[in-house]
């Protein structure tokens, strides 16, 4: 996945007219203000006369009403939903001119910002009117922060201190700005956690394709199939030419996997693993414990099942379950080869290192990292899963109450380790 | 000496976007502690800067000097964390990805703020006579 290809998959096509529109405001901002300053007519208030705050106020409202009027244009989701684009976009636009014009804003976009914000955590956690949640989205979380800015600056009295009413005035800017971060930090934990439900989502529902063997991939029904992990909150995915794969790349696929169930049978005990190079990580207990081959990562070998990267098991209560594999490229960057189209789907994750203290974390999906740490996306990588389970062979993930459950019953005891 | 007034509402907006940034790095820092086992060490950092942060722009917004050139010193670290980003992404087992959001926050958010703080550094020192 190449940066360029990162950036046009985060996001949506629905919203990339509103993006458009939020680009091209600079310009119609301009035309507008030549048009009003005819002849004996003034522009209005000289940008030095407005407060930077409110100027800064008017951008930002702005660029949320272009985005708000624009949406009609990509989402078709009824009468209803393009209504309320339309009126939050002109009262966005209203109140961007009020503030430009040095009149009054902050009383009235702060409810509307507010309305706003969650109606967008709704409509990426629960989505309107039974359509289902909607992905986040690079357009759609840059729009968040926007407005999260022009709340900010609603909230925050500006200074300087009213005489006389210094006291009130600190302890209002005190609650504004506690406020402020704590809505940001919602906002993005709540888009953290839909941009995860909507990977939970494609993993959970998985039909599978005909043939005996058991070959699903990511995805169940139209919604599941555009998952593209457009928040790019720690997993990064390529965009997929096609949602419907064709009758070869289904048996192409189905015969990677019915190769690599039979390749792995022999480290069904996890003693087997281990001898033959796989290594535990720090932490060996859990549902998904990941095994890595260091040899296989760099052998110069890509999707063979005889020698995959990775292998996933469940491990506890001195028992161990293989579950599947993961292939690994061993270049970042390098798209990994997808014989069965769109069920072999690859994904890459991007991650924060830090040093102090050592460790990782998934980027934000305000895409950042903790302080003194740096963003790094690693090779692109495949899970297959080589136990029967609901959700497919090519799923992104397993229900954990499912491995608990297979885990119980079929987890082989631990030994020579 | 004193100084001659700010621009009206350049420190609040330098102000609010500090804001957004500590709320970006805590929300960093709590994805790192979930991922490295409910880890509170993982939280000092962020929390740490988010003392920075609050304090150096609560001085820029009434206009300390020292405050906009600490503003300047930090937001050029956020931008060189990109830049060690993107050149991490040069080894071959690491990459870089570049989004909207990403952009907005790490490259865009520094520089407004960067800029506004060098427009209210230079601001002209007004001497009075006692």
């Amino acid at each position: 996945v190449n940066p360029a290809e990162t950036f046009a998959v985060g996001i949506a096509p629905e919203h990339v007219p509103a993006l458009i529109a939020a680009m091209i405001l600079p310009v119609v901002v301009w035309a507008a203000r030549r048009l009003r300053a005819g002849p004996g007519v003034t522009a209005g208030p000289r940008a030095g006369d407005v407060p930077v705050g409110a100027r800064w106020a008017a951008w930002l409202l702005g660029v949320s009403g272009a985005v708000h009027l624009a949406l009609p244009m990509g989402h078709f989701d009824g009468p209803l939903l393009a209504v309320g684009f339309l009126g939050s976009g002109a009262a966005y636009a209203w109140l961007a001119i009020r503030a430009l014009e040095g009149r009054p804003w902050r009383a009235f976009a702060a409810p509307l910002l507010m309305a706003t914000l969650i109606a967008y955590l709704i409509a990426v956690t629960a989505g309107f009117g039974g359509a289902g949640a909607e992905e986040p989205d690079q357009v759609g979380i840059a729009t968040a922060l926007v407005e999260l800015a022009a709340l900010g600056l609603c909230l925050v009295p500006s200074r300087p201190p009213v005489p006389g009413r210094a006291l009130v005035r600190a302890l209002a800017r005190t609650a504004g700005s506690v406020g402020t971060v704590l809505v940001t930090l919602v906002t993005g934990m709540v888009v953290w956690v839909g941009s995860l439900t909507a990977a939970g989502a494609t993993a959970s529902t998985e039909p599978t394709v005909a043939g005996s063997a058991s070959v699903g991939h990511a995805g169940g029904h139209e919604h599941a199939h555009d998952h593209a992990a457009r928040a790019q909150a720690g997993v990064v995915m390529r965009p997929s030419a096609d949602d419907h794969p064709t009758l070869a790349q289904a048996r192409a696929a189905q015969r990677l996997a019915v190769a690599t169930i039979g390749a792995t049978a022999r480290f069904a005990d996890l003693a087997a693993a281990l001898a033959a190079g796989y290594q535990l990580p720090a932490v060996a207990v859990g549902v998904d414990v990941h095994l890595e081959n260091k040899t296989y990562k760099s052998d110069g070998r890509v999707l063979d099942p005889q020698r995959p990267e990775m292998l996933v098991y469940a491990i506890s209560g001195g028992r161990a379950t293989l579950l599947g594999v993961v292939f690994v490229m061993e270049r970042a960057g390098e798209p990994g080869p997808e014989p069965g189209g769109p069920i072999t789907r690859w994904h890459a994750h991007n991650l924060c290192l830090t040093l102090l203290p050592p460790g990782f974390g998934g980027v934000s999906p305000f895409g950042g990292c903790p302080p003194l740490s740096v963003a790094v996306t690693i090779p692109e990588m495949m899970h297959l899963w080589v136990v029967d389970n609901p959700a497919g062979p090519f799923a992104e993930g397993l229900d954990k109450a499912w491995v608990t459950e297979y885990h119980r019953t079929h987890g082989r005891p631990r030994t020579a380790q | 000496m004193v100084r001659a007034p700010a621009p009206a509402g350049a420190g609040d907006v330098v102000y609010v976007v500090a804001l957004l940034q500590i709320a970006g790095g805590l929300l960093g820092g709590l994805g790192e502690v979930l991922l490295m086992g409910g880890n509170p060490a993982y939280l000092l950092v962020p929390l740490a800067k988010t003392a920075v942060l609050a304090v150096v722009a609560s001085r820029v917004v009434v206009g300390r000097r020292w405050a906009a050139t600490m503003m300047i010193i930090v937001q050029s670290v956020t931008l060189a964390g990109v830049g060690l980003s993107l050149t991490a992404g040069a080894v071959p087992a690491l990459g870089v990805t570049l989004n909207l959001v990403g952009l907005l926050m790490n490259v865009a958010a520094p520089l407004a703020v960067i800029y506004l703080c060098a427009t209210l550094l230079a601001r002209p020192r007004l001497v009075v006579s006692r």
